[in-house]
């Protein structure tokens, strides 16, 4: 699998037009081929815009994104998402969902290269079912397997497990890491949960609001493949106590203004 | 421009014979004993007249219905009716569907044609039936015109409010898999208005269906409206009854099918 690295330059989205709300202050960040990017912020931060824009759904108003020096014009399946609802076509059923994007693609075998995905996310068994019949965690896994069978360059993943109860969310957190460490491509994950953060992040972006910019970038040592024991480590501890403060400053900063009530 | 009033995406239209979708045998008991009701009643009220030519008995209608079934006429007619309102309402559909989910995937186009098909759509079907037949001529191409205009507008509202109902998440999956402007019509578009399309068709057919019946009376010389006109004239007031009824019975045949169709064109819809 062939990853490409992400470069954001001055990268900035005002809603409704140039004197609009700040939804992004000049965002500036750099993102290596296979790198596994976690962007963390209280929610009103703009992550999920940043994705949006990376994913090409929105643009910027003004700066760029660039995939190995091209600029982003239009959403694509060299950047494909996974999204915080799991947006499976109601119409289709699971294995339909995973070779849709193969099929666009032209692929004479989609079908079967599909239940190769859905097989990679242990999800065989339910290929015939429709989304309406699974339950939150494997509707999230077909999304994720749906997107990985396009064999995007980049992974944008919109706090894919926000929804999910707190079990299933952290079996999810050890399916991707293991498929992750199999591929390697590059990880866009956009979540506002430290311990998910500092379990996958090769490097945790921070988000704050007012303006809504990157308030630190943090080089998460930790060695992997990382066990649930990770939170042990003295290492995580300090850097969870780090984002913990960050993050708190930042919802303070909403929650006095009120904004978020 | 004034907002078109689609017709409620319900799918549950409310139809006279919706007991029959109730399946518990109280609906049933209750449901056949409404009938058997209407049809005492109206045998009392005949009895009461004594003019046969005014209000003829369910047993003379019956009579009747037997004399035009083995003479091969009401077949005739009923056939005639049946395939115009099978071609209006294919065409009907044809247009309606399709200009549908472009109006609401191309803006520019959903300007262009709301305004038109807003003024439009209260002429009724009956009204442009003087129109058909100049255009037209009596007959056939007359009639295909009428059954298609009764039906446009209801499957063209449904699929419309449908269309719009798209989820701009399933729209950007779409697109980040790689889907162009029309794979996105195809397989996304289509399928969230699928549930609409369906209630507007099955509105369409009823409305399609009531056309043909007002078109025979007066452009045509063949079909259940012709035929009831033509009894009415010759004072054959049990044929008008037999007429009548066949259009009640195919009317309410074709609403029930419809709906049993429903499960297989809408799989994801079951097992909710």
């Amino acid at each position: 699998m062939v990853s490409s690295g992400l470069r954001l330059n001055e990268l900035s989205v005002r809603f409704g037009g140039p004197q609009g709300t700040i939804g992004l202050d000049r965002i500036g960040l750099e993102i290596k081929p296979g790198e596994f990017v976690v962007i963390l912020g209280p929610s009103g931060c703009g992550k999920s815009t940043l994705l949006n824009v990376i994913a090409g759904f929105e643009k910027p108003t003004s700066g760029t994104v660039e995939v190995d020096g091209q600029p982003v014009l239009k959403p694509g399946p060299e950047r494909a998402v996974v999204f915080q609802q799991h947006s499976l076509f109601p119409w289709m059923t699971a294995l339909d969902n995973v070779a849709f994007g193969l099929k666009r693609l032209g692929k004479a075998d989609a079908v079967d290269q599909a239940r190769h995905y859905l097989g990679l996310v242990g999800l065989l068994e339910i290929a015939g079912k429709y989304p309406h019949q699974l339950s939150g965690g494997m509707q999230q896994r077909v999304g994720l397997a749906r997107a990985l069978a396009v064999e995007p360059k980049i992974l944008l993943m919109d706090e894919p497990f926000g929804a999910l109860d707190a079990q299933t969310r952290i079996l999810m957190q050890e399916q991707l890491v293991k498929l992750w460490e199999e591929w390697r491509h590059t990880v866009v994950f956009v979540t506002h949960d430290i311990d998910e953060a500092l379990y996958l992040a090769d490097r945790v972006v921070v988000m704050g609001v007012k303006p809504n910019s990157v308030r630190g970038v943090f080089n998460i040592g930790i060695p992997r493949p990382r066990g649930r024991e990770v939170r042990l480590n003295e290492n995580y501890q300090q850097l969870y106590q780090e984002l913990f403060n960050l993050i708190r400053q930042e919802s303070l900063k909403s929650f006095k203004s009120g904004s978020e009530l | 421009m004034s907002q078109l009033n689609p017709v409620p995406k319900d799918s549950k239209n409310p139809t006279l014979i919706g007991f029959v979708s109730g399946n518990s045998s109280k609906a049933w008991l209750f449901g056949i004993s409404g009938i058997l009701t209407l049809t005492l009643g109206w045998s009392l009220a005949s009895w009461t007249i004594g003019n046969p030519i005014l209000l003829p008995s369910p047993w003379a209608m019956l009579i009747n219905f037997r004399e035009v079934l083995e003479n091969g006429t009401l077949l005739t007619d009923v056939a005639a009716s049946l395939q115009r309102v099978v071609i209006g309402f294919a065409i009907a559909a044809g247009i309606a569907v399709p200009l549908a989910l472009l109006v609401v995937a191309f803006k520019t186009l959903r300007y262009f044609f709301l305004p038109v098909l807003s003024l439009l759509r209260p002429i009724p079907p009956i009204a442009w039936i003087p129109i058909a037949i100049l255009w037209f001529g009596l007959g056939e191409r007359s009639s295909y015109f009428v059954t298609a205009v009764a039906a446009f507008f209801p499957i063209f509202l449904n699929s419309l409010s449908g269309a719009l109902t798209v989820e701009i998440q399933h729209l950007r999956a779409a697109q980040c898999l790689g889907a162009g402007r029309l794979a996105l019509l195809r397989y996304v578009y289509l399928p969230s208005a699928l549930p609409s399309v369906w209630t507007g068709l099955k509105i369409g057919l009823g409305q399609s269906w009531m056309a043909v019946v007002t078109a025979e009376l007066i452009a045509t010389q063949s079909g259940l409206g012709f035929m009831i006109e033509l009894n009415r004239l010759e004072l054959e007031t049990p044929k008008v009854f037999v007429g009548m009824l066949m259009i009640a019975v195919i009317g309410a045949g074709m609403t029930l099918s419809l709906g049993w169709l429903e499960v297989w064109v809408l799989p994801w819809k079951k097992n909710k």
